[in-house]
């Protein structure tokens, strides 16, 4: 029986001269994708099912087998390209000054950080100056004592 | 990194690996299939490879189990074929697999071949492995690789040609 191809396609006697080198494991990738492409026809006769088979089922177990690698790749893409895209965001949104970014010195709003931090400093100056009112209250305390200490000894004469 | 180590460590002591499946198993040709097997099924395990201090000897550790077997089962080359057979007609495949899809048959089938033209064909048919990649990898001959796809393909059209026959 006799089959015409198109163009494209091999003949079968082409076809059954690849198929024998397949077989001794002498066909080459062209000579292979060739066969592939003759045996994707339609109406071939019954003496080609067994590689028709053979190659349909090494096609499907390619196609098995390369989603998992490319959505492995896909997820590892996108984690990396979520990080970074997260990471942008969250030090644009540290270094920009926003609404909830401000200080209140003596009633007045501010944002500006560099006018902050020197603001900042100056109060500190300023507790590190009320340290040492507290340190000289603290020796006038201790004088005030003294007194009432003495006075106390002399109470028994008063009282007397 | 486990490429590196395969190539490394297991690679250059291929002669020493053909060496004693040949005084284990008697024969050349099985002694190359053992080694061919050996150095395919760690190369399909590379991560593995790296959780052994010595490669080397892991790798002859296992081809010396591999002969073994071989020899305790009396699977050298003749009885290999004979056994192959008997499995075949006394289990009877075709009729566990009557109405079964084609794929479904011929992975049965494939799973039913000797490991080393199994893992062969996977490579080169499946995975698109080249034959010179096959050999490299082994640091097998060109044709000892082709002689084992040849004799897999072979008995893969045998095998379901004679399903379609039974179940005719």
């Amino acid at each position: 029986m006799n089959f015409f191809f198109k163009n494209s396609h091999i003949t079968n006697k082409e076809a059954d001269k690849i198929i024998e080198r397949y077989y001794d494991g002498l066909s080459n990738l062209a000579e292979e994708k060739k066969l592939r492409s003759f045996l994707s026809q339609k109406n071939l006769p019954s003496k080609y099912t067994p590689e028709k088979a053979m190659f349909n089922y090494f096609e499907t177990q390619k196609k098995l087998s390369t989603p998992y690698s490319i959505n492995f790749n896909w997820i590892r893409i996108s984690s990396v390209a979520a990080a970074l895209i997260l990471g942008f965001f969250i030090f644009k949104w540290i270094k920009t000054p926003h609404s909830e970014s401000f200080a209140l010195v003596d009633g007045i709003h501010i944002t500006d950080k560099a006018e902050i931090k020197t603001l900042a400093i100056l109060s500190m100056n300023s507790i590190t100056g009320g340290d040492q009112l507290v340190n000289l209250s603290f020796e006038n305390l201790s004088e005030i004592n003294f007194i009432e200490q003495e006075l106390e000894s002399f109470r028994p004469l008063v009282d007397d | 990194m486990s490429q590196e180590l395969y190539r490394g460590k297991i690679l250059p002591i291929r002669s020493k690996l053909q060496y004693i499946a040949y005084t284990m198993l008697g024969d050349e040709e099985d002694a190359e299939d053992a080694v061919q097997e050996i150095l395919l099924r760690l190369w399909s395990n590379l991560q593995a490879l790296e959780t052994y201090d010595n490669p080397a000897a892991f790798a002859t550790t296992m081809l010396k189990n591999y002969c073994l077997d071989k020899i305790r089962l009396g699977k050298t080359k003749e009885s290999l074929e004979i056994i192959a057979n008997l499995e075949y007609s006394t289990e009877n495949p075709y009729v566990l697999l009557e109405r079964k899809s084609t794929e479904t048959i011929l992975k049965e089938i494939i799973s039913r071949l000797p490991e080393l033209q199994r893992i062969i064909l996977q490579m080169k048919d499946i995975e698109d492995y080249n034959i010179e990649e096959i050999a490299e990898i082994t640091g097998s001959k060109i044709e000892a690789i082709r002689m084992n796809l040849s004799r897999a393909r072979k008995r893969v059209r045998a095998e379901f040609v004679n399903y379609s026959k039974e179940t005719k």
